[in-house]
């Protein structure tokens, strides 16, 4: 059977994307539209019933998502900024070591809290934070505070906890993407610049920024995905608490469905809030980030 | 080239269809056992025992952490299907009655089955639900209050001095012992709402009322846990804690002189050798206000129950073989994990009467057992862990100033009302 | 030569960056010879001994559970790794050389996917798996986590510099589309693929709320489970939990520092 060029092309398209587009259809898009479909319905445990657009009512009502929401976006808009603030540093710092090797295992120890699960460092940093833990026999030892403080204690303490162990897990990641960027920057725009008589500082904001602009909104994106899907360090360093200072929508989520009689269909309403904001942010950014991304 | 291709492609469709059929390649006569912590060794102990007759029944005990099995349970049981869910299960009395209620067809009513009046009552009535009991009663998890008696008696007191005192009594005592020995009494944890149950239960209140009725504004049991608690925290003799490893960590490091908690602390106690023989267990303080304040109470026991599955019967007569009626598995368990039994006619067994040489010689299981039958019965309710943890979170605004009591009752009463 | 201030403070600022990194592992390293009250206790730089190494190394090696999870986490890390690469590359293959406007449009649909949520998905997943009889088995684990948009993206990105004239001589030639793929795309792109191959890899080792919602058993867990487990668990033997951390992070971190060049390389065309 001959076959026309053009149906052989489709042939071969649907061989070699076949697979990966039923798997992501089946495992995420599917699972999408199910959540959806639970979100209509009301009632607690066994005795669910179609309630309509009462789930999403209750989003506004819910004193718990106005606390969880208010988290989620503080760690968007003052994380999220620092993250990629340090990333850039550390990364034109990395950049100007000139030893490959160096630069090398630089970061790669800088990307290690990245490779490693949040569950493992989570409960390490728990321990970290009592009382009795690492922070305060540091701060002891260097005599800068006179009695432990328990961080996790206090409403602040806590979410200064959680933001400490974000900001280390995360940097490293970024670091890398940055770094390799900035490799790829020619180096002679920056011997042009020397020429030119631009300083240090001013070759900085004017050459490499500039170039590693699409990678800040990559990494924007999945940083702030990352804000609003926080759950493994919420849930083991301070259980959302106190008092719900350190509860994200994710962690609500999980209590609601686990801690409490569940109610399932509440918390798929959660769920299509926190796909809903992810997916509005993300195509902002990619909007103003300009067409660079893709 | 393709041949390769489409083989691989082949392969992992194959891999597909073997994860489609990988599941339930379990016996299907194997008895699922779900449990946490000290229960697990309860779980593993009453097989052996039951195997012993039975050589051909098949078990799997599988050990989970609490919150784990929690999740897993509840995420089966949304599933609409007793598929997922294990044949027997141990779970929290707090919980059982937010299950039987949603959960209702899942469980099984064992009342035929088990004898009430061999169980400690407070224990039976947690596992009945509409007049039917569906649970055996496992865990005692009495909360007697275990405290150093070097620090006590270093600041001038006596074991005597600890007996039935009132938690007032308890502040003065605290006071003296941080003034000598400069450790803090006990340790508290609001957020968490710990003590809090503890001491609610003692004053035989609950945020319901035995019919399971809402019973916040105006429960005086309520109102007076809360003042207790103030005044606990605003003598400066209690270490305000984050959770239990922060609890653990301060008696570990010998900062605190006593703890509230359940039965089910001894062992963790007794794992830190260096402070052998300096504790022991004395009778709840008691809130005083009125006759109905006692000095008994409970804390995060649980109990197993029966999954409607196809092996239930099996399940049933595992049960009411082991856990629910043999003495000598109580007797096991005693020594184990000083588990203190909650069947009537082990609280005497011959290991509850060894002594604990942690504890100094005390018989932990006995004493703790007697209180038993003196422990206010309650009815936990639909909600309790939200109502709970929504009234620690309110306990904090109170301990800070921020709120009345009044005002912290009715806010919970408008929560729990709208759940 | 004459050093600078400059290179000295850069240096400095790194090298603190790259200590406050390490640390937890380092304290993780030391809590591995401490005995489980003194971690509880939070003493762990006063007793650190060999003694409390062996008998923690002791239980752990005889905790029949650990040995089981790592093997499942080994079988589902590699089989992730082979198929997520098979599949994102041969994606990022159709994506790239052989485009179309459908193509176009299922490569933006499938963009979209890298921005749902977990949190969202992983109840509606689990009934959906329970329906069709597919939980308890590792290979609906490897199925159900592959990151593929995630690692389909990052091959697109490079693949964009792929030398289309190598393509059209091959194709000219009369090679099929799958012979080029063998033997052009993937020899090229090999250091791309070794970064695909690393992500997909230590997503899976590490990945837990799959495998939380999937495993029914526990001869079925893998390491995250495990040590959620242990973690959890106030009476549990935390010296040995210490140790298990240990020996679950310290691979990962060593296979990537052999790798790191690669790495380096494959996330170069973002």
């Amino acid at each position: 059977m001959k076959l026309t060029a053009k149906t052989k092309l489709n042939l071969n398209r649907t061989l070699f994307l076949g697979a990966s587009i039923i798997i992501t259809f089946l495992f995420i898009i599917l699972p999408l539209f199910y959540a959806v479909y639970m979100s209509f319905q009301g009632g607690r445990g066994a005795d669910t019933s179609y309630v309509g657009l009462e789930n999403f009512k209750r989003l506004f009502t819910d004193e718990y998502i106005r606390k969880a929401l208010i988290n989620n976006v503080l760690v968007a808009i003052v994380i999220v900024p620092i993250v990629l603030v340090l990333s850039v540093i550390l990364a034109n710092a990395i950049n100007k070591v000139k030893s490959p090797r160096l630069k090398g295992i630089f970061s790669c120890i800088l990307f290690f809290p990245s490779i490693t699960s949040p569950v493992a460092y989570a409960f390490f940093f728990r321990r970290a934070f009592l009382p009795d833990g690492i922070l305060n026999q540091i701060f002891g030892g260097l005599n800068l505070i006179d009695e432990p403080i328990n961080l996790l204690l206090t409403e602040t303490g806590a979410q200064i906890a959680i933001a400490f162990v974000c900001i280390w897990a995360w940097i490293g990641f970024h670091t890398l993407l940055f770094l390799s960027s900035m490799q790829n920057t020619d180096p002679l725009l920056y011997k042009a610049a020397r020429v030119d008589g631009t300083n240090v500082i001013q070759s900085f904001f004017r050459i490499t920024l500039p170039s590693i602009k699409h990678i800040i909104v990559f990494s924007s994106i999945l940083l702030l995905g990352s804000a609003f899907q926080l759950f493994a360090e919420v849930s083991i360093i301070s259980k959302g608490g106190p008092g719900g200072a350190t509860l994200t929508l994710a962690y609500y989520i999980y209590r609601i469905c686990f801690e409490y009689v569940p109610q399932f269909g509440y918390a798929a309403a959660i769920g299509i809030l926190i796909f809903v904001i992810s997916a509005v942010i993300s195509f902002v950014q990619l909007k103003a980030g300009g067409k660079n991304a893709h | 080239m393709k041949k390769i291709l489409i083989f691989i492609l082949a392969l992992v469709l194959a891999g597909a269809t073997l994860g489609l059929t990988a599941c339930n390649n379990r016996d299907k006569d194997t008895i699922v056992i779900w449990a946490y912590d000290a229960s697990v060794t309860a779980a593993q102990e009453a097989v052996k025992l039951y195997k012993k007759n039975n050589p051909n029944a098949k078990f799997e005990v599988v050990e989970l952490a609490q919150d784990d099995l929690v999740q897993k349970f509840r995420i089966a049981l949304a599933s609409g299907s007793a598929v997922n869910l294990p044949d027997i299960i141990y779970e929290e009395d707090y919980n059982t009655i937010g299950y039987l209620k949603y959960y209702n067809s899942f469980f099984v009513d064992l009342t035929d089955y088990i004898d009430p009046s061999t169980f400690v009552p407070y224990k039976i009535n947690n596992v009945t639900y509409n007049g039917k009991i569906y649970g055996v009663p496992y865990d005692s998890s009495a909360a007697p209050l275990f405290y150093r008696l070097d620090y006590l008696e270093q600041a001038g007191f006596t074991e005597a001095d600890m007996e039935g005192i009132t938690w007032e009594e308890f502040v003065a005592i605290g006071l003296e012992v941080k003034r000598v020995t400069g450790k803090l009494m006990v340790t508290i944890c609001p957020e968490g709402n710990i003590e809090g149950r503890v001491m609610l239960q003692s004053a035989s209140r609950w945020y319901y009322d035995l019919d399971g009725n809402l019973d916040i504004v105006g429960n005086i049991g309520l109102e007076r846990m809360m003042e207790t608690m103030k005044l606990l925290n605003d003598s400066g003799i209690a270490y305000r804690a984050t959770g239990w490893d922060d609890i653990i960590s301060s008696f570990y490091n010998g900062n605190v002189a006593s703890i509230i908690g359940g039965t089910w602390w001894a062992p963790i106690i007794a794992e830190n050798p260096s402070q052998s023989g300096l504790w022991r267990i004395a009778k709840l303080p008691r809130m005083s206000g009125d006759d109905s304040f006692t000095h008994y109470s409970m804390i995060g026991g649980g109990a197993w129950y029966v999954m409607n599955k196809p092996n239930k019967d099996k399940s049933i007569s595992f049960l009411t073989q082991t856990i629910a009626t043999s003495l000598e598995l109580a007797n096991i368990m005693v020594e184990k994990k000083q588990v203190v039994p909650t069947l009537l006619n082990a609280i005497n067994c011959e290991n509850a009467q060894k002594g604990d040489p942690y504890f100094g010689g005390q018989r932990i299981c006995e004493i703790v057992g007697e209180w038993g039958v003196l422990t206010p019965l309650v009815n936990y309710g639909e909600f309790p862990y939200e109502i709970a943890y929504k009234h620690g979170e309110l306990m904090t605004s109170y301990l800070d100033g921020t709120k009345t009591v009044q005002q912290v009752l009715q806010e919970l009463q408008d929560y729990a009302e709208a759940l | 030569m004459h050093i600078k201030a400059s290179t000295v403070f850069n240096y400095i600022f790194i090298i603190c960056c790259c200590a406050l990194s390490l640390l937890p592992y380092i304290l993780m390293g030391l809590s591995a010879f401490n005995t489980s009250v003194n971690i509880k206790k939070g003493d762990i730089f006063s007793h650190p001994s060999f003694a409390s190494f062996a008998a923690n190394f002791k239980a752990l090696m005889d905790n029949v559970a650990f040995f089981s999870a790592i093997g499942n986490t080994l079988f589902v890390s590699i089989g992730a790794m082979f198929l997520g690469v098979l599949l994102s590359s041969m994606a990022a293959y159709a994506y790239t050389l052989l485009k179309n406007k459908v193509t176009n449009k299922i490569f933006y649909l499938s963009f979209f996917a890298i921005l749902i949520p977990s949190a969202t998905t992983i109840i509606p997943l689990f009934m959906l798996l329970q329906k069709v009889n597919m939980l308890n088995s590792l290979f609906t684990i490897i199925l159900v986590s592959l990151s593929i948009p995630f690692t389909t993206f990052i091959l697109v990105q490079n693949a964009k510099s792929f030398p289309i004239d190598l393509i059209k001589a091959a194709r000219a030639d009369g090679m099929s589309e799958v012979g080029i793929y063998f033997k052009v795309f993937i020899p090229t792109l090999k250091p791309v693929f070794i970064t695909a191959a690393i992500i997909s890899f230590i997503d899976m080792w590490n990945g837990f709320m799959m495998p939380l919602i999937i495993v029914q058993s526990l001869d079925l867990m893998t390491l995250p489970l495990f040590l959620n487990n242990l973690g959890a668990n106030q009476s549990a033997d935390y010296g040995m939990f210490m140790l298990a951390l240990v020996v679950s992070t310290i691979p990962i971190l060593l296979i990537f520092l052999f790798t790191q060049k690669f790495f380096m390389m494959g996330m170069k065309g973002i």
